[in-house]
Protein backbone atom coordinates (compact mmCIF):
# COMPACT_ATOMS: atom_id res chain seq x y z
CA UNK A 1 0.00 0.00 0.00
CA UNK A 2 1.05 3.41 -0.72
CA UNK A 3 1.59 5.61 2.29
CA UNK A 4 -1.45 7.82 0.49
CA UNK A 5 -3.73 4.73 1.00
CA UNK A 6 -2.16 3.21 4.42
CA UNK A 7 -3.16 7.42 5.49
CA UNK A 8 -6.80 7.17 3.92
CA UNK A 9 -7.61 3.53 5.81
CA UNK A 10 -6.23 4.57 9.30
CA UNK A 11 -8.53 7.44 8.82
CA UNK A 12 -11.44 5.57 7.69
CA UNK A 13 -11.00 2.77 10.74
CA UNK A 14 -10.89 6.29 13.02
CA UNK A 15 -14.21 7.56 11.57
CA UNK A 16 -16.05 4.32 11.47
CA UNK A 17 -15.81 5.16 15.19
CA UNK A 18 -18.09 7.58 14.31
CA UNK A 19 -19.45 6.86 11.13
CA UNK A 20 -22.85 5.38 9.29
CA UNK A 21 -25.70 4.46 11.52
CA UNK A 22 -25.31 0.73 13.07
CA UNK A 23 -29.12 -0.05 12.93
CA UNK A 24 -32.11 1.95 10.83
CA UNK A 25 -35.40 2.10 11.80
CA UNK A 26 -37.28 1.55 8.18
CA UNK A 27 -40.12 -0.03 6.29
CA UNK A 28 -40.21 -4.07 4.97
CA UNK A 29 -40.36 -3.09 1.35
CA UNK A 30 -40.77 -6.99 -0.16
CA UNK A 31 -39.78 -10.42 1.37
CA UNK A 32 -37.94 -13.49 -0.33
CA UNK A 33 -38.87 -15.96 1.97
CA UNK A 34 -37.30 -18.24 0.13
CA UNK A 35 -34.33 -16.91 -0.04
CA UNK A 36 -34.50 -15.60 3.38
CA UNK A 37 -34.20 -11.96 2.77
CA UNK A 38 -36.27 -8.91 2.63
CA UNK A 39 -35.91 -5.75 1.04
CA UNK A 40 -36.41 -2.12 3.34
CA UNK A 41 -36.78 1.09 2.28
CA UNK A 42 -35.55 3.95 4.72
CA UNK A 43 -36.86 6.93 2.49
CA UNK A 44 -37.98 7.33 -0.70
CA UNK A 45 -36.21 9.22 -2.05
CA UNK A 46 -33.32 6.34 -1.76
CA UNK A 47 -32.65 3.48 -3.05
CA UNK A 48 -33.68 0.39 -0.62
CA UNK A 49 -31.60 -1.93 1.18
CA UNK A 50 -31.64 -5.02 -0.79
CA UNK A 51 -30.74 -8.52 0.76
CA UNK A 52 -31.55 -7.66 4.33
CA UNK A 53 -31.35 -10.98 5.85
CA UNK A 54 -34.05 -13.00 7.98
CA UNK A 55 -31.58 -14.65 10.32
CA UNK A 56 -28.07 -13.18 10.78
CA UNK A 57 -26.33 -15.97 8.97
CA UNK A 58 -28.92 -17.94 6.07
CA UNK A 59 -28.41 -21.58 6.69
CA UNK A 60 -30.55 -24.58 6.28
CA UNK A 61 -30.99 -24.82 10.04
CA UNK A 62 -32.57 -22.00 11.87
CA UNK A 63 -33.70 -22.37 15.69
CA UNK A 64 -35.87 -19.13 14.90
CA UNK A 65 -37.36 -17.34 11.90
CA UNK A 66 -39.51 -14.60 11.64
CA UNK A 67 -41.12 -13.56 8.28
CA UNK A 68 -42.38 -9.93 8.23
CA UNK A 69 -44.80 -8.62 6.59
CA UNK A 70 -44.03 -6.49 3.30
CA UNK A 71 -45.19 -2.79 4.70
CA UNK A 72 -44.23 -3.43 8.40
CA UNK A 73 -42.37 -1.21 10.57
CA UNK A 74 -38.64 -2.60 11.17
CA UNK A 75 -35.79 -2.87 12.25
CA UNK A 76 -32.06 -3.57 11.12
CA UNK A 77 -28.86 -3.81 12.06
CA UNK A 78 -25.36 -3.92 10.75
CA UNK A 79 -23.62 -7.44 10.95
CA UNK A 80 -20.09 -6.84 11.95
CA UNK A 81 -19.63 -3.06 11.03
CA UNK A 82 -20.30 -4.51 7.25
CA UNK A 83 -21.19 -2.32 4.49
CA UNK A 84 -23.34 -4.73 2.69
CA UNK A 85 -24.83 -7.05 5.23
CA UNK A 86 -27.84 -6.11 7.41
CA UNK A 87 -29.92 -8.52 9.69
CA UNK A 88 -33.75 -7.43 10.02
CA UNK A 89 -33.79 -7.72 14.39
CA UNK A 90 -37.48 -6.61 14.81
CA UNK A 91 -40.89 -5.95 12.20
CA UNK A 92 -44.16 -4.75 13.89
CA UNK A 93 -46.28 -7.13 12.10
CA UNK A 94 -45.28 -10.43 10.51
CA UNK A 95 -46.65 -13.01 8.47
CA UNK A 96 -45.03 -16.21 9.61
CA UNK A 97 -43.53 -17.11 12.68
CA UNK A 98 -41.10 -20.81 12.88
CA UNK A 99 -39.61 -22.62 16.03
CA UNK A 100 -37.40 -25.35 15.74
CA UNK A 101 -36.13 -26.98 18.51
CA UNK A 102 -34.12 -30.55 18.19
CA UNK A 103 -36.95 -32.30 15.94
CA UNK A 104 -40.18 -30.21 17.83
CA UNK A 105 -41.53 -27.55 15.29
CA UNK A 106 -44.17 -24.57 16.33
CA UNK A 107 -45.25 -22.41 13.03
CA UNK A 108 -47.81 -19.46 13.01
CA UNK A 109 -49.38 -17.27 10.34
CA UNK A 110 -52.56 -16.65 8.96
CA UNK A 111 -53.49 -20.50 8.29
CA UNK A 112 -53.19 -21.54 11.49
CA UNK A 113 -50.58 -22.54 13.94
CA UNK A 114 -48.81 -26.19 13.48
CA UNK A 115 -47.16 -27.72 16.03
CA UNK A 116 -45.26 -30.87 16.08
CA UNK A 117 -42.44 -33.47 16.88
CA UNK A 118 -40.46 -35.70 14.83
CA UNK A 119 -43.82 -36.57 12.81
CA UNK A 120 -46.35 -36.28 14.73
CA UNK A 121 -48.95 -33.43 14.44
CA UNK A 122 -51.12 -31.39 17.61
CA UNK A 123 -53.65 -31.34 14.92
CA UNK A 124 -53.62 -35.55 13.83
CA UNK A 125 -53.44 -36.21 17.43
CA UNK A 126 -56.38 -34.56 18.02
CA UNK A 127 -58.14 -35.39 14.83
CA UNK A 128 -57.56 -39.00 16.15
CA UNK A 129 -58.80 -38.65 19.60
CA UNK A 130 -61.88 -37.34 18.34
CA UNK A 131 -62.38 -39.62 15.71
CA UNK A 132 -61.78 -42.61 18.49
CA UNK A 133 -64.76 -40.84 20.70
CA UNK A 134 -67.42 -40.90 17.87
CA UNK A 135 -66.40 -43.75 17.02
CA UNK A 136 -65.73 -46.36 20.52
CA UNK A 137 -68.50 -44.84 22.55
CA UNK A 138 -71.97 -43.77 21.54
CA UNK A 139 -72.00 -39.87 22.72
CA UNK A 140 -75.21 -37.96 23.98
CA UNK A 141 -74.24 -34.85 21.33
CA UNK A 142 -72.40 -35.78 18.22
CA UNK A 143 -72.99 -32.40 16.36
CA UNK A 144 -71.18 -30.61 19.35
CA UNK A 145 -68.22 -32.96 18.65
CA UNK A 146 -67.84 -32.61 15.51
CA UNK A 147 -68.19 -28.66 16.11
CA UNK A 148 -65.00 -29.69 18.13
CA UNK A 149 -62.95 -31.20 15.07
CA UNK A 150 -63.99 -27.83 12.82
CA UNK A 151 -62.42 -25.72 15.55
CA UNK A 152 -59.29 -27.82 15.85
CA UNK A 153 -58.99 -27.08 12.12
CA UNK A 154 -59.52 -23.88 11.97
CA UNK A 155 -56.60 -23.72 14.60
CA UNK A 156 -54.28 -26.21 13.80
CA UNK A 157 -52.26 -27.04 10.62
CA UNK A 158 -51.99 -30.41 9.21
CA UNK A 159 -48.06 -31.53 10.41
CA UNK B 1 18.36 23.61 -30.34
CA UNK B 2 15.13 23.22 -28.61
CA UNK B 3 12.84 25.39 -27.79
CA UNK B 4 9.50 24.47 -24.73
CA UNK B 5 6.67 25.06 -26.15
CA UNK B 6 3.31 24.96 -24.63
CA UNK B 7 -0.35 25.43 -25.14
CA UNK B 8 -3.55 25.27 -23.11
CA UNK B 9 -7.27 24.65 -24.42
CA UNK B 10 -9.50 25.65 -21.89
CA UNK B 11 -13.65 26.18 -22.52
CA UNK B 12 -13.81 28.30 -25.46
CA UNK B 13 -10.24 29.16 -25.31
CA UNK B 14 -7.56 28.20 -27.78
CA UNK B 15 -3.66 27.89 -27.75
CA UNK B 16 -3.13 30.02 -24.26
CA UNK B 17 0.68 30.18 -23.50
CA UNK B 18 0.88 29.37 -19.88
CA UNK B 19 3.72 30.75 -17.41
CA UNK B 20 3.93 26.96 -15.60
CA UNK B 21 1.74 24.22 -15.59
CA UNK B 22 2.07 20.76 -13.68
CA UNK B 23 0.59 17.57 -14.07
CA UNK B 24 0.14 14.21 -12.57
CA UNK B 25 -1.13 10.73 -13.54
CA UNK B 26 -1.20 7.58 -11.09
CA UNK B 27 -2.35 4.03 -11.76
CA UNK B 28 -2.61 3.91 -8.06
CA UNK B 29 -4.99 6.99 -8.16
CA UNK B 30 -8.63 7.72 -10.17
CA UNK B 31 -8.05 11.31 -9.95
CA UNK B 32 -5.60 12.75 -12.36
CA UNK B 33 -4.80 16.36 -11.53
CA UNK B 34 -3.12 19.44 -13.25
CA UNK B 35 -2.43 23.14 -12.62
CA UNK B 36 -1.76 26.06 -14.48
CA UNK B 37 -0.41 29.58 -14.01
CA UNK B 38 -1.60 32.74 -16.35
CA UNK B 39 -1.37 36.12 -16.26
CA UNK B 40 -4.66 37.46 -14.27
CA UNK B 41 -4.85 40.45 -16.21
CA UNK B 42 -4.51 40.43 -20.05
CA UNK B 43 -4.83 43.70 -22.97
CA UNK B 44 -6.09 43.35 -25.94
CA UNK B 45 -4.92 45.32 -28.69
CA UNK B 46 -7.79 47.04 -30.74
CA UNK B 47 -7.49 49.16 -33.66
CA UNK B 48 -5.87 52.32 -33.39
CA UNK B 49 -3.67 52.27 -30.32
CA UNK B 50 -6.24 51.73 -27.36
CA UNK B 51 -5.78 48.70 -25.34
CA UNK B 52 -8.50 47.03 -23.09
CA UNK B 53 -7.98 44.90 -19.92
CA UNK B 54 -8.98 41.92 -19.47
CA UNK B 55 -9.57 40.25 -16.33
CA UNK B 56 -8.49 36.38 -17.11
CA UNK B 57 -10.37 34.98 -13.93
CA UNK B 58 -13.86 36.04 -15.03
CA UNK B 59 -12.96 34.15 -18.48
CA UNK B 60 -12.70 31.25 -17.05
CA UNK B 61 -15.13 28.65 -14.91
CA UNK B 62 -15.01 25.63 -12.85
CA UNK B 63 -16.16 22.74 -14.52
CA UNK B 64 -14.80 23.81 -17.90
CA UNK B 65 -12.98 21.09 -20.18
CA UNK B 66 -9.30 21.52 -19.97
CA UNK B 67 -6.56 20.16 -22.34
CA UNK B 68 -2.62 20.96 -21.81
CA UNK B 69 0.13 20.67 -24.74
CA UNK B 70 3.60 20.46 -24.09
CA UNK B 71 6.78 19.75 -25.95
CA UNK B 72 9.49 21.48 -27.77
CA UNK B 73 9.41 23.63 -31.13
CA UNK B 74 5.94 23.48 -31.40
CA UNK B 75 5.56 19.77 -31.56
CA UNK B 76 3.36 19.70 -28.26
CA UNK B 77 2.31 16.04 -27.35
CA UNK B 78 -1.08 16.17 -24.69
CA UNK B 79 -0.04 15.47 -21.39
CA UNK B 80 -3.12 15.96 -19.63
CA UNK B 81 -6.95 16.04 -20.16
CA UNK B 82 -9.52 17.36 -17.83
CA UNK B 83 -11.49 20.06 -16.36
CA UNK B 84 -11.24 23.26 -14.41
CA UNK B 85 -11.74 21.98 -10.98
CA UNK B 86 -10.74 25.42 -8.50
CA UNK B 87 -9.58 29.09 -9.85
CA UNK B 88 -7.37 30.53 -7.70
CA UNK B 89 -7.26 34.05 -7.66
CA UNK B 90 -4.50 35.05 -7.30
CA UNK B 91 -1.48 36.95 -9.16
CA UNK B 92 -0.57 35.58 -11.55
CA UNK B 93 -3.66 33.39 -12.06
CA UNK B 94 -3.67 30.15 -10.41
CA UNK B 95 -6.38 27.23 -12.27
CA UNK B 96 -6.50 23.90 -10.77
CA UNK B 97 -7.85 20.93 -13.06
CA UNK B 98 -8.62 16.89 -12.34
CA UNK B 99 -9.37 14.66 -15.16
CA UNK B 100 -12.46 13.00 -15.60
CA UNK B 101 -12.96 11.71 -12.12
CA UNK B 102 -13.87 15.37 -11.86
CA UNK B 103 -17.55 14.68 -13.59
CA UNK B 104 -18.08 12.11 -10.89
CA UNK B 105 -16.64 13.57 -8.16
CA UNK B 106 -19.88 16.28 -8.98
CA UNK B 107 -22.90 13.63 -10.28
CA UNK B 108 -24.39 12.87 -7.00
CA UNK B 109 -25.87 9.28 -7.43
CA UNK B 110 -28.48 7.17 -6.12
CA UNK B 111 -28.34 3.93 -6.85
CA UNK B 112 -29.15 0.37 -5.29
CA UNK B 113 -28.81 -3.29 -6.30
CA UNK B 114 -30.03 -6.52 -5.15
CA UNK B 115 -26.74 -8.54 -7.22
CA UNK B 116 -24.43 -6.75 -9.61
CA UNK B 117 -21.41 -6.58 -11.25
CA UNK B 118 -18.83 -3.99 -11.64
CA UNK B 119 -19.15 -3.63 -15.03
CA UNK B 120 -23.32 -3.03 -14.61
CA UNK B 121 -22.31 -0.77 -11.61
CA UNK B 122 -19.89 1.26 -13.32
CA UNK B 123 -21.67 1.58 -16.56
CA UNK B 124 -24.90 2.96 -14.54
CA UNK B 125 -22.17 5.76 -12.72
CA UNK B 126 -20.91 6.79 -16.11
CA UNK B 127 -24.24 6.77 -18.05
CA UNK B 128 -24.76 10.79 -18.94
CA UNK B 129 -21.01 11.53 -19.01
CA UNK B 130 -18.44 11.52 -21.96
CA UNK B 131 -16.21 8.98 -19.83
CA UNK B 132 -15.86 5.31 -21.25
CA UNK B 133 -15.89 2.04 -19.47
CA UNK B 134 -12.41 0.23 -20.39
CA UNK B 135 -12.94 -3.10 -22.51
CA UNK B 136 -11.15 -5.29 -20.00
CA UNK B 137 -12.90 -3.74 -16.89
CA UNK B 138 -13.65 -6.73 -14.63
CA UNK B 139 -16.89 -8.68 -14.17
CA UNK B 140 -17.06 -9.27 -10.74
CA UNK B 141 -20.03 -9.90 -9.04
CA UNK B 142 -21.00 -7.26 -6.07
CA UNK B 143 -23.38 -8.09 -3.28
CA UNK B 144 -26.57 -6.41 -2.56
CA UNK B 145 -25.55 -2.68 -3.00
CA UNK B 146 -26.78 0.90 -1.68
CA UNK B 147 -24.95 4.06 -2.54
CA UNK B 148 -27.69 7.03 -1.71
CA UNK B 149 -27.48 10.22 -2.57
CA UNK B 150 -23.12 10.03 -2.66
CA UNK B 151 -20.91 11.54 -5.22
CA UNK B 152 -19.56 9.27 -8.23
CA UNK B 153 -16.31 9.15 -6.52
CA UNK B 154 -17.58 7.04 -3.52
CA UNK B 155 -18.25 3.78 -5.80
CA UNK B 156 -14.74 4.19 -6.85
CA UNK B 157 -14.01 4.23 -3.48
CA UNK B 158 -15.79 1.64 -2.61
CA UNK B 159 -14.45 -0.64 -5.47
CA UNK B 160 -10.55 0.64 -4.35
CA UNK B 161 -11.79 -0.41 -1.03
CA UNK B 162 -12.69 -3.84 -2.14
CA UNK B 163 -8.75 -4.53 -3.61
CA UNK B 164 -9.31 -3.03 -7.37
CA UNK B 165 -7.00 -1.10 -9.37
CA UNK B 166 -9.13 1.82 -10.21
CA UNK B 167 -7.91 4.48 -12.70
CA UNK B 168 -8.49 6.58 -15.46
CA UNK B 169 -6.87 6.78 -18.77
CA UNK B 170 -7.49 9.93 -20.54
CA UNK B 171 -11.55 9.74 -20.56
CA UNK B 172 -11.25 5.59 -20.24
CA UNK B 173 -12.25 4.19 -16.92
CA UNK B 174 -10.75 1.05 -15.69
CA UNK B 175 -11.17 -1.12 -12.57
CA UNK B 176 -9.54 -4.58 -12.67
CA UNK B 177 -8.02 -6.93 -10.34
CA UNK B 178 -4.86 -6.57 -12.28
CA UNK B 179 -2.92 -3.96 -13.64
CA UNK B 180 -3.32 -3.26 -17.40
CA UNK B 181 -0.72 -4.87 -19.75
CA UNK B 182 1.71 -2.39 -20.65
CA UNK B 183 1.16 -0.24 -23.78
CA UNK B 184 3.84 0.89 -25.32
CA UNK B 185 7.75 1.79 -24.46
CA UNK B 186 9.61 4.30 -24.27
CA UNK B 187 13.62 4.23 -24.27
CA UNK B 188 15.78 5.73 -21.79
CA UNK B 189 19.76 5.96 -21.59
CA UNK B 190 20.73 7.50 -18.21
CA UNK B 191 22.93 10.87 -18.91
CA UNK B 192 22.08 10.65 -22.59
CA UNK B 193 18.08 11.32 -22.50
CA UNK B 194 17.33 11.90 -18.93
CA UNK B 195 17.95 14.86 -16.39
CA UNK B 196 18.48 13.31 -13.36
CA UNK B 197 18.48 9.25 -11.87
CA UNK B 198 18.90 9.85 -8.22
CA UNK B 199 16.14 9.01 -7.11
CA UNK B 200 16.29 5.33 -8.76
CA UNK B 201 16.87 2.69 -5.85
CA UNK B 202 17.77 -0.11 -6.80
CA UNK B 203 18.63 -2.29 -3.93
CA UNK B 204 19.52 -5.87 -4.22
CA UNK B 205 16.38 -7.75 -4.24
CA UNK B 206 14.68 -9.00 -1.12
CA UNK B 207 11.50 -11.07 -1.16
CA UNK B 208 9.00 -9.53 0.96
CA UNK B 209 6.55 -10.84 3.22
CA UNK B 210 3.18 -9.65 2.18
CA UNK B 211 1.03 -9.90 5.61
CA UNK B 212 -2.22 -9.16 4.33
CA UNK B 213 -4.92 -11.95 3.07
CA UNK B 214 -7.97 -11.86 1.73
CA UNK B 215 -11.08 -13.22 3.09
CA UNK B 216 -14.46 -12.98 2.27
CA UNK B 217 -17.46 -13.63 4.28
CA UNK B 218 -20.08 -15.41 2.95
CA UNK B 219 -24.09 -15.13 3.85
CA UNK B 220 -24.10 -18.77 5.30
CA UNK B 221 -21.34 -17.42 8.40
CA UNK B 222 -18.31 -19.59 6.08
CA UNK B 223 -15.55 -18.02 5.07
CA UNK B 224 -13.92 -17.50 1.74
CA UNK B 225 -9.95 -17.34 2.16
CA UNK B 226 -7.29 -17.19 -0.74
CA UNK B 227 -4.84 -19.34 1.16
CA UNK B 228 -4.84 -21.25 4.31
CA UNK B 229 -5.18 -20.06 7.99
CA UNK B 230 -3.57 -16.84 9.54
CA UNK B 231 0.14 -17.42 10.19
CA UNK B 232 1.43 -15.02 12.96
CA UNK B 233 2.08 -11.52 11.80
CA UNK B 234 -0.28 -11.63 8.95
CA UNK B 235 -3.51 -9.62 8.82
CA UNK B 236 -7.20 -10.50 7.28
CA UNK B 237 -8.42 -7.65 4.78
CA UNK B 238 -12.26 -8.38 4.46
CA UNK B 239 -13.50 -7.80 1.21
CA UNK B 240 -17.56 -7.39 0.52
CA UNK B 241 -17.42 -8.22 -3.30
CA UNK B 242 -18.42 -11.77 -4.21
CA UNK B 243 -14.81 -13.04 -5.57
CA UNK B 244 -14.44 -16.56 -6.93
CA UNK B 245 -11.66 -18.30 -5.38
CA UNK B 246 -9.52 -17.97 -8.11
CA UNK B 247 -10.53 -14.40 -8.04
CA UNK B 248 -9.77 -13.94 -4.42
CA UNK B 249 -5.90 -15.65 -5.02
CA UNK B 250 -5.36 -13.31 -8.25
CA UNK B 251 -6.03 -10.43 -6.32
CA UNK B 252 -3.68 -11.72 -3.39
CA UNK B 253 -1.29 -12.90 -6.04
CA UNK B 254 -0.99 -8.86 -7.31
CA UNK B 255 -1.10 -7.43 -3.60
CA UNK B 256 1.88 -9.50 -3.58
CA UNK B 257 3.98 -8.67 -6.67
CA UNK B 258 3.24 -5.20 -5.71
CA UNK B 259 4.85 -5.34 -2.13
CA UNK B 260 7.70 -7.08 -3.42
CA UNK B 261 8.74 -4.41 -5.95
CA UNK B 262 10.02 -2.59 -3.10
CA UNK B 263 13.13 -3.29 -3.38
CA UNK B 264 13.07 -1.81 -6.90
CA UNK B 265 11.14 1.39 -6.80
CA UNK B 266 12.22 4.59 -7.79
CA UNK B 267 11.96 7.80 -10.04
CA UNK B 268 13.47 9.06 -13.14
CA UNK B 269 13.80 12.51 -14.21
CA UNK B 270 13.52 13.11 -18.09
CA UNK B 271 12.71 15.54 -20.79
CA UNK B 272 9.26 16.82 -22.33
CA UNK B 273 9.79 14.32 -24.90
CA UNK B 274 9.21 10.91 -25.41
CA UNK B 275 6.03 11.31 -23.22
CA UNK B 276 5.62 9.31 -20.20
CA UNK B 277 2.51 7.66 -19.30
CA UNK B 278 1.53 4.94 -16.60
CA UNK B 279 0.84 1.98 -18.28
CA UNK B 280 3.86 2.03 -20.24
CA UNK B 281 7.20 0.49 -19.65
CA UNK B 282 10.51 2.33 -19.30
CA UNK B 283 13.03 0.24 -21.15
CA UNK B 284 16.50 1.82 -19.06
CA UNK B 285 19.87 1.50 -20.36
CA UNK B 286 22.65 2.24 -18.02
CA UNK B 287 26.04 2.09 -18.51
CA UNK B 288 27.83 2.73 -15.42
CA UNK B 289 26.31 0.13 -13.62
CA UNK B 290 24.23 -2.65 -15.73
CA UNK B 291 22.34 -4.13 -13.12
CA UNK B 292 20.29 -1.19 -13.12
CA UNK B 293 19.38 -1.95 -16.69
CA UNK B 294 16.19 -3.32 -17.51
CA UNK B 295 12.31 -2.64 -18.34
CA UNK B 296 10.36 -0.85 -15.74
CA UNK B 297 6.67 -0.52 -15.51
CA UNK B 298 5.65 3.06 -14.73
CA UNK B 299 3.42 3.54 -12.28
CA UNK B 300 3.01 7.48 -12.16
CA UNK B 301 4.14 10.04 -14.02
CA UNK B 302 4.56 13.91 -13.38
CA UNK B 303 5.41 16.54 -15.42
CA UNK B 304 6.55 20.21 -15.10
CA UNK B 305 6.76 23.18 -17.63
CA UNK B 306 8.22 26.64 -16.53
CA UNK B 307 11.02 29.15 -16.87
CA UNK B 308 13.38 26.69 -15.71
CA UNK B 309 12.49 24.12 -18.63
CA UNK B 310 10.35 20.74 -18.88
CA UNK B 311 10.72 17.60 -16.99
CA UNK B 312 8.57 14.81 -16.40
CA UNK B 313 8.99 12.46 -13.36
CA UNK B 314 8.61 9.03 -13.58
CA UNK B 315 7.95 6.64 -10.78
CA UNK B 316 8.60 2.85 -11.66
CA UNK B 317 7.24 0.15 -10.93
CA UNK B 318 7.78 -3.53 -10.78
CA UNK B 319 10.73 -4.71 -13.13
CA UNK B 320 9.52 -6.69 -16.10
Amino acid sequence: MTPAEQLRQALAEHASRYGPPQSILGTVAEVQSDAGTCTVKDDDDSPPYYGVRLTPAITTGQNLRIVPKAGSLCLMVRIEGSETDWWLLWAEEIDKWQLHADGAYIEADEQGIKLSRSTDGLREVLTDLVTQILAIYAPKNVAAIQQIQLRINQLLKPA
Amino acid sequence: MYVLTADIKVGPYKAIKPAEMQWQHSVDSYANTASFTIPALCRLVRQGESYSNVNTAAQLAEGMPVQLYAGYNGQNRLVFDGYVSRIKYNVPLQVECEGYSYLLRKKIVNLGYASTTVKQLLNDLIAGTPIKLHPKTADVSLPALRFSRVAGTEVLEYLKKNMLTVTFYGDTLYAGIEQLPVTSENRYRLNWNTVGDDGLSFGPYQGTVVNIKLEKKKADGSRKRAAGPLKPGEKLKRVTADYTEAELKKLQDEQTQKEQLKGFEGSLTTFLIPTAEPGMTANITDGRYAERSGKYFIEEVSGSLGRSGGRQTLKLGRRL
